[in-house]
């Protein structure tokens, strides 16, 4: 099973977490934890598709880009609501996956990554020289603050809130996704392509729409952070944060469904207290990968869940 | 018209650059029989599974399915026409337990994608529940209902063929091609192996099975197809078969014709 049976109690006690932590740790941290949310958002929809239906992206942080740009060209060349905007970004991110996903993934094999590295680099190389559009190098400056129907998420700690509803949200639907025909159709193929096939399941169908879904989460969350910072660069979106995405899902636990929660969580706090050594961030990323995959290859997550099924018969009620 | 045959093969070849895996094979099964698909060691009994079920294109030949042409459907499009396999070597979906391995072969079954799981809807929750009472009887009628929430790579070889078939039944095929169902099996559980295939019989499936276990196949076998070296050396019932001087050659090494 993909939960233990305190999962309902472990979802109140993240939610509580979740609310309190801006009353006790203060306006810096919150912003840490803001910044948590939207990587694990990101996270969330690349587990399901490298942790379970086992293919690789090397271009989820471009995915972010376009729904960053997406919304800040919108709401501030063209005067567009933030709402709609975020709506035009992810669907118009979602739109590109399939274009990119629909050849490639008819194919076995690794090409995948491969292609998704290309057309992040494209992405991010156009993003910082393509002025007229995107502002080069120096960005797109003023996002409006967001808001829905008037209300205005006009601090830190409001878009704090609004990040971790929507984390909260994306994480309780990829235990629904995970545990349904879709989900196990996924996870099937994961484990083996053709012995899922051969069941009945269109593995090249399956792989599209979870390629497509991951996009599209990636495209909100950088929707997301484009109206957090009220700016727009393609720097924050280089090769790095992909590192420390695939970072997040190993030292969390890949094909867990905590994993991705835990080690983004984990993980800006790493990068927020690096502090001056900074320019090191790569190095100590590149080391806690590396750390994960010899000794904890599970994660974080996975290693837990291991421990605990293996006094399970204490904790588990049957 | 019903047709009389529910799998006609004819003349299928498979060529590997220039290596003749299939030689123009016909193969024909009427519904409700369980055929038997023997040969030699490399007589191209597995290639030919591959080519009818679509894991690997065909270089010639026509292969009928209920009167419909399959040339050219992918697997997975055969399973929802009523034909599914199960492999020689067991792939156990890691990660998953038993009774939801199961559950991937109620997938032609239903239709919830990916946004009707994430909304959850009465419908959706209606079709988990007859997924979840379908792969619960399959596997109490394999003998397993009591492995239903094991993880499915825990299960002995044994435990993995039975549940191979169970996932293969929940499909509700019409014919189901087993790949060496005994292989790895002890007396007892390939005599069980035997009565759960005639069950499955009786049920008015089809089977076809490639098998090495010859007291097996001569015991449950309505008819048998041997093959060597990509051709069709004989065909017929098990006692014909076993009297087929061809076939006896072909397994017992031709010494007497040494000149």
């Amino acid at each position: 099973m993909s939960w233990r049976p305190n999962h309902t109690q472990s979802v109140f006690v993240l939610i509580a977490a979740v609310v309190a932590f801006p009353f006790f740790g203060g306006a810096s941290a919150t912003t840490v934890m803001a910044l948590g949310g939207l990587y694990a958002i990101v996270a969330i929809g690349l587990n399901l598709l490298v942790g379970y239906a086992g293919k690789i992206s090397f271009g989820h942080n471009a995915f972010m880009a376009l729904g960053a740009y997406a919304s800040g060209i919108l709401t501030v060349t063209y005067d567009w609501s933030p709402l709609a905007a975020m709506l035009a970004a992810t669907a118009g991110s979602g739109l590109v996956a399939f274009v990119i996903g629909a050849p490639i993934l008819r194919v076995r094999g690794h090409y995948l990554a491969m292609i998704t590295l290309a057309f992040a680099q494209i992405v991010i190389i156009v993003s910082t020289r393509w002025t007229e559009v995107t502002g080069g190098l120096t960005g797109i400056p003023g996002v409006p603050d967001f808001s829905i129907l008037g209300f205005a998420f006009d601090t830190k700690q409001k878009m704090y809130y609004l990040i971790w509803f929507v984390t909260i949200v994306l994480f309780l639907l990829s235990f629904r996704i995970v545990d349904s025909r879709f989900g196990r159709a996924l996870r099937a193929l994961g484990a083996h392509e053709a012995a899922a096939a051969s069941l009945g399941v269109d593995v090249v169908r399956c792989r599209i729409q979870i390629f497509v879904l991951s996009a599209v989460y990636a495209a909100l969350a950088g929707s997301l952070y484009a109206h957090f910072l009220n700016y727009v660069n393609g720097t924050f979106f280089d090769l790095s944060v992909m590192i420390q995405l695939m970072a997040i899902l190993v030292v969390g636990g890949i094909g867990t469904l905590w994993g991705p929660l835990v080690g983004a969580v984990l993980l800006v706090w790493v990068s927020h207290s690096l502090g001056s050594y900074a320019e090191y961030s790569q190095l100590i990323f590149g080391v806690l990968y590396g750390g994960a995959l010899l000794f904890l290859p599970r994660g974080a997550v996975g290693e837990i869940a291991a421990r605990l099924k293996g006094t399970g018969s204490r904790l588990r009620s049957g | 018209m019903t047709p009389s045959l529910l799998i006609d093969v004819q003349g299928l070849t498979k060529t590997f650059g220039g290596v003749t895996a299939l030689d123009k094979v016909d193969f024909s099964v009427a519904p409700g029989r369980i055929a038997g698909l023997i040969g030699p060691n490399g007589a191209g009994k597995s290639t030919f599974f591959n080519v009818l079920t679509g894991v690997l294109p065909g270089n010639g030949g026509e292969i009928r399915f209920d009167g419909k042409r399959l040339n050219g459907l992918q697997p997975h499009a055969r399973v929802r026409l009523g034909m599914v396999r199960t492999f020689q070597k067991i792939h156990p979906f890691h990660g998953m337990t038993v009774l939801e391995s199961v559950m991937v072969g109620c997938h032609t079954r239903g239709g919830a994608g990916m946004l009707s799981a994430m909304l959850r809807l009465p419908a959706v929750k209606a079709e988990e529940r007859r997924f979840r009472e379908a792969a619960e009887a399959a596997l109490a009628f394999v003998g397993l209902g009591r492995q239903a929430q094991a993880p499915a790579d825990a299960l002995p070889l044994g435990h993995q063929r039975l549940l191979q078939i169970a996932c293969g039944l929940v499909t509700d095929p019409r014919v189901m091609l087993l790949d060496e169902p005994a292989s790895g099996l002890d007396a007892n559980e390939t005599a069980r192996l035997a009565d759960l295939l005639i069950a499955i019989r009786a049920q008015g499936k089809t089977l076809v099975l490639v098998e090495h276990d010859m007291s097996l196949v001569m015991k449950i076998c309505d008819q048998i197809t041997v093959l060597s070296f990509g051709r069709r050396l004989a065909n017929g019932s098990p006692d014909e078969v076993r009297r087929n001087p061809k076939v006896i050659e072909a397994y017992l090494g031709s010494g007497e014709h040494r000149a």
